[in-house]
């Protein structure tokens, strides 16, 4: 009875003053309503709670972020729920799971979203920041993404969708997206980032200027994987690939063919072109 | 304007009017892609950029389009490996819509570049077809066999048009294509008659959610044929056949019989003739007789053995005959309804 007459208290509040509302005290708002059970009315609550820029990544942040998992997956939305779990857990990867107040389901679509969150490298080239509805948004709504230039002829193309538009939003349905940008003279790089439902993600590319070394190209035939230094920078062929003055180990390797290693050194400004290499075909490491 | 300025102008003036020489001076389409892939070999992007931009400008419009396909293909790589995502993505749009069939091959294309490509092909509206060159139908029922192909899932209107005027002269396929499919266009018009013989184009109108876009570059000529008659089999070979009879050994019976019949041709006027009678020529005439009946049924010893048949290899021959007989029979019968059937050829004349 006393939940009911809360649950109607806080539906009349929202409805009335819920733009009035601060993030945060949406945020609370919606743990507060799915506390008492109302998961219809803690959704909206909660998406539009966890806004990053409206506060920290506290407590009542991962209560929240709990209790919004646990409603999708109850609701059957276990994929929208893995896309919340991975932006959360790039936002933070050091979230304790709840495994007392939560179901296993919850634990495991946690486990699982830290799984395609902690492997990749921590990006340092990016910068990212996400752009909230001013009102909670519906829960299917198509989110953007959008990328923004830093002064230098960028291109961002997100894999499965295409070429994006520097500065315009694409909309696109919620998920995890590959994204490569790419500056003429920087590095390029390839992100991982998530769309939520009407959220806009937007990716700013840190450029980290020009470089003071030379450039590498090559090209294998076939094509393999180019590692720079025990780190994977992308296929061949890879042209005008920036590099710090010095020398590099470069590997090439692609399955069934044996991997190729050297050593190249690059002086500032130099372009150093290695040629096509003739990978051999053989044991080769994937 | 300042001089060099001036100078400048002068000298853009001057490549643009043909002092610098042409790119098609340089060679063919396709030496000059064959050129600059030696320099993308040479890891020389840039300038390999900079010639196959030049060539894909300069590709007339009868260019194969394998070869403006390859220089799109390998400008858009090129560009892609450079960091000119954008341009990457177009050149990877216009190969797409100048070959709708390429698929690249994830042997020779990088997963990016198999990636970029996709998702250029999915971005354009192409549409390509490849019909058989030479085909021969049978006017009142033949289809002809066109390959279609498609950049998004859409519609695709097939009719074969007159050259010279736009009235239908076959009936109009209409079909939904995903990706690939082979079209069987009827080459009857719509009152079931046979086309009337003549050039036509091949009109194809495809329209997807991006767009629309047609293309008539086909042209394939329809001529009345005489069909090509079955070729009689030859006769089966000696070596298939089997023995029809055997050679019996010889019997010492046979030998004395022969030479005993020579004895007795000779013995018998000598012994029973009459003896007034009986000369020095007489004899020798009744031993030359002997002798010859002698040689003979020699002769016959050694020459003529006894044979004996072996009917199941005349029966095994007698069929292998009849079967041949009755394959002869379906060819002359074969040829005979096709010199009945009125048969059109259809020939392309000029490829998209």
């Amino acid at each position: 009875m006393r939940a009911a007459a809360w649950v109607a208290a806080l539906s009349i509040g929202i409805a009335t003053g819920a733009r009035a509302q601060t993030p945060r005290n949406l945020l609370r708002l919606g743990v507060e309503a799915y506390d008492v059970a109302a998961y219809e009315t803690a959704l909206p609550l909660l998406t539009a709670g966890m806004n990053p820029a409206a506060g920290p990544r506290d407590s009542l942040w991962v209560a929240g972020l709990h209790r919004l998992a646990h409603i999708l997956l109850q609701s059957g939305h276990d994929s929208l729920a893995a896309v919340w779990l991975r932006w959360a857990l790039r936002q933070k990867p050091d979230v304790a799971v709840d495994t007392l107040n939560f179901p296993p389901t919850v634990g495991n679509a946690f486990a699982l979203a830290q799984g395609v969150t902690s492997g990749g490298q921590r990006d340092t080239v990016t910068e990212t920041l996400w752009e909230w509805p001013a009102s909670p948004s519906g829960r299917l709504r198509p989110g953007a993404i959008r990328v923004e230039r830093s002064g230098v002829p960028l291109s961002a193309f997100v894999e499965g969708v295409g070429m994006l538009t520097p500065g315009e939003p694409r909309a696109l349905p919620y998920g995890t997206y590959r994204v490569l940008m790419s500056a003429p003279g920087h590095a390029r790089v390839w992100i991982e980032r998530e769309v939520l439902p009407g959220v806009t993600t937007v990716v700013r590319l840190r450029l980290w200027g020009p470089v003071a070394g030379g450039y590498l190209y090559v090209a294998s035939a076939p094509w393999g994987r180019v590692y720079l230094d025990h780190q994977f920078v992308g296929y061949t062929p890879l042209a005008a690939y920036p590099m710090a003055a010095g020398t590099h180990q470069l590997r090439i390797e692609r399955l069934g063919y044996t991997p190729f290693d050297t050593t190249v050194a690059v002086q500032r400004d130099q372009r150093l072109r290695v040629g096509t290499i003739p990978l051999k075909a053989g044991a080769g490491s994937p | 304007m300042t001089i060099g300025r001036l100078v400048t102008v002068v000298i853009g003036l001057g490549a643009a009017g043909g002092i610098v020489p042409s790119l098609r001076a340089q060679g063919t389409p396709e030496q000059l892609l064959a050129q600059a892939i030696t320099m993308l070999g040479a890891t020389e992007p840039e300038r390999a950029v900079e010639l196959l931009r030049q060539l894909v400008g300069d590709l007339p419009a009868t260019a194969a389009s394998s070869v403006r396909r390859d220089a799109q293909l390998r400008l858009a790589t090129a560009s892609w490996s450079l960091g000119l995502l954008d341009s990457a993505t177009v050149h990877f749009q216009d190969a797409a819509r100048a070959d709708a069939f390429f698929q690249p091959d994830p042997d020779a294309f990088n997963p990016e570049e198999v990636m970029a490509f996709r998702a250029a092909r999915r971005a354009v509206v192409a549409v390509g077809v490849r019909p058989p060159g030479d085909t021969l139908l049978d006017a009142r029922t033949g289809r002809w066999p066109v390959a279609v192909a498609v950049s998004q899932p859409g519609q695709v209107q097939l009719r074969l048009a007159g050259l010279d005027t736009a009235h239908l002269a076959a009936r109009t396929v209409i079909l939904v294509v995903d990706s690939t499919a082979t079209v069987s266009v009827p080459v009857m018009g719509a009152d079931s008659a046979p086309i009337a013989p003549g050039t036509y184009r091949l009109v194809v109108a495809y329209s997807a959610p991006g767009g629309t876009v047609s293309d008539s570059t086909v042209s394939v000529d329809v001529a009345p044929t005489t069909p090509d008659s079955l070729a009689h089999e030859a006769p089966p070979p000696d070596s298939l056949f089997r023995l029809e009879f055997r050679l019996e050994p010889r019997s010492g019976n046979a030998l004395l019989r022969s030479i005993g019949v020579g004895v007795g041709a000779a013995a018998i006027p000598l012994l029973f003739g009459d003896r007034r009678l009986r000369t020095w020529d007489t004899q020798s005439r009744a031993l030359f007789v002997g002798v010859a009946v002698s040689v003979t049924g020699l002769a016959t010893y050694i020459f003529g053995r006894p044979r004996r048949l072996l009917p199941d290899n005349i029966d095994y021959n007698r069929a292998l005959r009849s079967a041949w007989e009755e394959r002869d029979r379906s060819i002359a019968a074969t040829n005979a309804a096709r010199r009945a059937t009125p048969m059109l050829r259809i020939r392309v004349v000029q490829k998209p």
